[in-house]
């Protein structure tokens, strides 16, 4: 965005008595200076405040389940795409007995300056299998609603073989038709009968992210790790 | 007037702090918050489970799962699961589930989704660290799990000038008197009041949780004299897991960015048997790292206290590589949660 320094000018709080507040009364000399400092200011806090970490995990330590829901338990993993697709991967919960790999999220988001989206980062830490044969497959992907995502979904997705461990970045560029409007005036706590405690409305723009990761050995005796998972949004 | 309305947006719409849990078999998790400020009122909770189960096994038509929270301060105040500040089902009681005849198993079925009024939570707890416990338990059937805890603070849509924050934009429309009022009422200092809240909306840069437990297997320990990595917190044996967050550049551009960085604080739950005194350090990168928070002796799981600290943005994108190592004197030091936010 433009008219910032992209940074915060330091200056006293509005609520100093002193000479050096920019802002209080009989400062006519300084209005011009001020208003300068406040214009840039907002400008870069409309950038910085929409970008956050949204979810932060310490990741899937051993998983082997394998390409498709299908796959768990078997030991023939289906076939997969090269970078896969989210339909390629096991959704289920990450039920121990099975070693999936899988989490959800829902994510406000808040445009970058005036009118751009974010775009939404996962950064994780992932090591293929011991046996060297295997293929670990990433992916991340974005729902308006909160529903298994399809390989129409937005996603970015990514194939690793290393076994001494790699980092993985994927990101992806939202957009207007990623993301559900979520409005309404809450009931606040609890109440038994009657006498609802009636909150402020509130209205968001939201999403649901998705990340998942299959291990191709579908072996619990050849497993794979993914940690250090952090989703972030981040500058457009 | 547009100046007005960006203040008000950046100070109490975009709230950027709370946790999330994921993957709570039965068990206690203890999560940390700490409110973003006075203007923010409001945070929703949920928690979910699934309903397709492994293959090979089956949901009764009566399993059940409970979630009971139970928040607390630092200074001993409590909301106990019964109180009417909690959340419906956040309070003990079972929540059934059907297995789901779809094929869609990554569809989550929520348990509940309540809003907490933070305002009213905060009569009682009084100091700034609250700490929320939740109870997981599995009344009947094996199959259900908690997928995901969460709770994030409520953007707010309408501003109160009576509020610590917040600026009523008609004061600043063509034709009104300007002037610098007041940070409690109307004029410039007012708009420069609610920048100073847009300031302090600093995000939650890591919340890490684990079942709080005294098994190796699921809580993150260590028994070395010396700084180590604790195990399940490590990418190989020996290495710390990293984690790698974006820091938002507050007082100096990003690029070029900072090796010093910006502002932060942190601050983990921990336990040490065997009569042991610990040290959990976080590293960060910025060239007055590592920060310790040192004296760790609490024999039951406890908060530490919250040790200052600093993030570099000299990364490319600012991205700042945290990691976390402890020893101790005796026994074994476990953490069950961390907690690191910007300030």
């Amino acid at each position: 965005m433009a008219d910032t320094l992209d940074k915060l000018v330091p200056r006293v709080p509005a609520t100093d008595a002193t000479t050096s507040n920019l802002f209080a009364s009989s400062r006519a000399l300084n209005a011009g200076t001020g208003h300068i400092f406040l214009t840039s200011d907002l400008n870069h806090l409309a950038n910085i405040t929409a970008v956050r970490v949204v979810l932060s995990h310490q990741g899937f330590d051993g998983f082997w389940a394998g390409p498709f829901g299908s796959d768990a338990g078997t030991a023939t993993p289906g076939g997969y795409s090269n970078p896969p697709l989210p339909s390629q991967f096991s959704w289920l919960a990450p039920y121990t007995s099975v070693g999936v790999a899988t989490l959800w999220t829902d994510v406000r988001v808040d445009t970058y300056g005036t009118d751009a989206l974010p775009k939404l980062t996962l950064r994780c830490w992932v090591q293929a299998p011991p046996s060297g044969t295997e293929t670990v497959g990433v992916v991340l992907a974005v729902t308006p609603q909160r529903t298994q995502p399809s390989s129409s979904d937005l996603y970015a997705s990514t194939l690793v073989t290393s076994t001494a461990g790699v980092d993985v970045d994927l990101s992806v560029q939202l957009r207007a038709q990623d993301l559900r409007s979520w409005s309404g005036q809450p009931s606040l706590g609890f109440v038994a009968t009657g006498g609802l405690v009636i909150g402020e409305p509130y209205g968001e723009n939201v999403c649901t992210a998705w990340v998942a990761f299959f291990n191709t050995s579908v072996k619990n005796s050849d497993r794979a790790n993914a940690f250090g998972i952090t989703l972030s949004l981040e500058a457009p | 007037m547009a100046c007005a309305e960006a203040a008000n947006v950046c100070a109490v719409g975009r709230p950027s702090r709370g946790f999330t849990i994921l993957n709570a078999f039965p068990g206690t998790y203890v999560a940390s918050y700490r409110r973003t400020h006075q203007s923010i009122k409001q945070a929703v909770m949920e928690w979910s489970t699934r309903l397709v189960p492994p293959p090979g096994s089956t949901i009764g038509p009566t399993d059940s799962i409970t979630v009971s929270l139970t928040i607390s301060d630092g200074a001993g105040n409590s909301i106990p699961p019964t109180d009417s500040r909690i959340p419906t089902f956040f309070r003990g009681g079972p929540r059934y589930f059907s297995q789901s005849a779809l094929s869609n198993p990554g569809t989550p079925a929520m348990g509940s989704m309540g809003f907490l009024d933070i305002e009213a939570a905060a009569t009682t707890l009084t100091d700034p660290s609250w700490s929320f416990e939740f109870v997981v338990t599995r009344p009947t059937g094996t199959v259900l799990v908690v997928d995901r805890i969460a709770m994030r603070e409520l953007a707010r849509t309408i501003v109160n000038t009576s509020d610590t924050y917040g600026v009523d934009v008609a004061d600043f429309q063509p034709g009104q008197p300007a002037g610098a009022g007041s940070t409690t009422t109307t004029g410039t200092l007012r708009l420069a009041q609610t920048i100073d809240g847009a300031i302090a909306s600093t995000p939650d840069v890591l919340t890490l949780g684990w079942e709080e437990s005294t098994n190796v297997v699921v809580t993150p320990s260590t028994t070395s004299a010396a700084f180590a990595a604790l195990t399940l917190l490590e990418e190989t044996a020996g290495v710390p897991m990293r984690f790698r967050v974006p820091i938002r550049p507050m007082y100096v551009e990003a690029p070029p960015g900072d090796a010093t960085g910006e502002t932060g604080r942190f601050r983990v739950r921990y336990l040490v048997t065997g009569g042991g005194t610990a040290t959990v350090r976080l590293n960060t990168g910025s060239t007055g790292s590592p920060y310790a928070t040192a004296g760790l002796a609490s024999a039951v799981f406890a908060w530490s206290p919250w040790v200052d600290c600093r993030f570099p943005t000299d990364a490319t994108g600012a991205i700042a590589t945290l990691t976390f190592e402890a020893k101790t004197t005796a026994g074994t030091v476990y953490v069950s949660a961390i907690h690191v936010q910007q300030t």
